[in-house]
């Protein structure tokens, strides 16, 4: 018995070409379209926390009282092994005396501070030990450009630095000199001591604050802050994004749903002569309904597993061509799309369905 | 097993069936003749439970139709009644053994081997597998009437069973419909044809929704 309805469902399915073709396709299309938004979806708030990181640190650590040590840095990283850190870089400040005035001099760890201010434009290069990095400013002020000679001094140390570029950032780097801690402490001595570390960390709203609290708790004489702008401003990105692609996943939804029910309508029409005949051999309405419906539930299934393929390739091919890398899977998207796609198309087929149950069975004789 | 008594069915205002009454007998061959719009394909609705009277009472096998609930109508068409259209009507997507087992299906078990079993009677054996497309006018006629047939029901309906068919395929069917009289089921036969209805023990002819003749 549960044999031949199988049989007739896959006949129905399959020896009737288009109508069915057409039907599992508008399925797919929307599960594909839904399958898609829902995976970048749910993977946006890492990639775009990871993409927000060239806006700069997101975390800052200075002393409280005197300076924070080599050993200081490696209580830091301790503390955040857990956290997703994107960069992390050190920086030294000091007051250097150029032609008998008092400069502000910024030494930073040449190798890292790219990971941490992206947005620095060099005109030239960064310094190397022994050289200097001039602020826009000051290098307007003093005439200074790259490959000019600069005398550094600390009473009674000194160092003659070339000019190795000029920053321009639009901050206070315009105004400071820039050379690499080793040359701070040819001049001023205590290596590896550090004022700042800045740590651009890939986290989502809300994570920033106990990470920060883990830094000010790793090291007594620290104080750890979450830079508010940058945090609140990607809050409010993810926040738009992501209502962005709900809604659109909505008006998808409601597109498919409309679909699924003109076509199935579409279908009890053309089929109603057929529906007619089975109730003249003596199907019930219930019988009738009830094979429609697994037609529905079939078409939803088919429907549902070819979008959810399509969808993840669509995604990964997304993430990959905007964030520049892959797409982390949430393993419950496939199958909550497959069953939605099942109930979706179950729901906007029911009307059609009763339709299909109110058929007359005298049709079969009109006509005659 | 079936009369009418007073029956009037309209569609709107307009009277396609006006007081008719009519008995046949278990075991009865009656032909039902008249031209289009007479009222024929009316008369074969409410005789095969695909459709109530507006008016009046229809019995059959002892069950008041007019009276029926949806459900009763359901179990009488597929119980009590076999039905044979003049274009056949077969599932399209479903083979010619397949559009049998459906009759099957809907009344109780579908057997595979009996339902070949019918095919062999109609002679059409070697097309089990074949789609309706691929099948000729009679051939498809004979797939219908070894359908009206695979549940042995008491009553066989048939609307112009041979009215799109050749000459040989129209031997084919009158001579199984000959054969099913013989054994005692009781047919009521919708024609145009004089000589299709001569084959009938008794024929009524409708004209304007009423019985305007009957002939034994």
């Amino acid at each position: 018995m549960a044999s031949f309805a199988r049989r007739m469902l896959w006949a129905a399915l399959t020896r009737r070409g288009s109508r069915a073709v057409i039907a599992a396709l508008a399925v797919a299309v929307g599960v594909t379209t839904l399958t898609g938004l829902a995976s970048i979806w749910l993977d946006l708030d890492s990639q775009l926390a990871r993409q927000l990181r060239g806006y700069g640190a997101n975390l800052v650590v200075t002393a409280t009282s005197g300076r924070l040590s080599s050993d200081d840095l490696a209580a830091f990283d301790k503390a955040l092994e857990e956290a997703d850190v994107v960069g992390r870089s050190t920086y030294r400040y000091e007051v250097v005396q150029v032609r008998q005035q008092g400069l502000p001099l910024l030494a930073i760890d040449t190798g890292t501070v790219s990971q941490v201010r992206p947005y620095w434009a060099v005109a030239g290069a960064l310094p190397a030990v022994g050289e200097v990095l001039v602020g826009r400013d000051l290098a307007e002020t003093y005439g200074l450009r790259e490959g000019d000679s600069v005398t550094l001094t600390n009473d009674p140390q000194e160092v003659r630095g070339r000019v190795a570029g000029v920053l321009s950032t639009g901050g206070a780097e315009d105004g400071q000199l820039v050379v690499t801690q080793d040359t701070a402490a040819q001049l001023f001595g205590e290596p590896g001591a550090v004022d700042l570390i800045e740590y651009s960390v890939a986290a989502q709203a809300g994570e920033l604050e106990p990470l920060a609290e883990r830094l000010g708790g790793a090291v007594g004489n620290a104080q750890a802050a979450v830079v508010k702008r940058l945090a609140t401003s990607e809050a409010k990105v993810q926040s738009t994004l992501g209502s962005m692609l709900v809604l659109v996943s909505l008006v998808v939804l409601a597109l498919t749903a409309i679909t699924v029910a003109s076509n199935m309508l579409a279908l009890v029409a053309q089929r109603s002569t057929e529906i007619g005949l089975r109730k003249a051999l003596g199907a019930s309405d219930a019988q009738v309904r009830g094979e429609f419906l697994a037609e529905a539930v079939v078409l939803g299934l088919v429907g549902g597993v070819l979008g959810v393929l399509a969808g993840i390739g669509v995604a990964a091919g997304v993430s990959l061509q905007v964030f520049g890398r892959g797409l982390t899977l949430a393993w419950p998207v496939p199958l909550v799309a497959i069953a939605a796609a099942v109930a979706l198309t179950a729901a906007a087929s029911y009307p059609p369905v009763l339709r299909a149950g109110r058929v007359d069975p005298a049709v079969v004789l009109r006509g005659e | 097993m079936l009369e009418l008594e007073s029956v009037t069915k309209a569609y709107g205002n307009l009277r396609a069936l006006k007081e008719v009454s009519l008995r046949v007998a278990p075991g009865e061959w009656l032909s039902v003749m008249g031209p289009s719009g007479s009222g024929k394909t009316t008369l074969m609705n409410l005789v095969g439970c695909l459709d109530t009277p507006t008016s009046g009472r229809v019995v059959l096998d002892g069950v008041e139709t007019n009276r029926a609930s949806r459900s009763e109508l359901t179990r009488l068409r597929r119980d009590t009644v076999g039905l044979v259209f003049q274009r056949f009507h077969l599932v399209p997507h479903l083979t010619a053994l397949e559009n049998i087992m459906v009759a099957q299906y809907y009344h109780s078990l579908p057997d595979a081997k009996q339902a070949m079993e019918a095919l062999e009677r109609v002679g059409l054996a070697d097309r089990a597998k074949h789609l309706p497309r691929e099948l000729s006018g009679g051939e498809q006629q004979r797939v219908c009437v070894a359908r009206a047939l695979i549940n042995y029901p008491k009553l066989v309906l048939a609307d112009e069973p041979v009215g799109n068919l050749d000459e040989d395929n129209e031997r084919r069917v009158l001579e199984f419909f000959a054969g099913l009289h013989a054994d005692g089921t009781t047919l009521v036969v919708v024609t145009h044809d004089p000589k299709v209805a001569a084959l009938g023990q008794r024929t009524i002819v409708l004209e304007h929704g009423r019985i305007a003749k009957e002939a034994a």
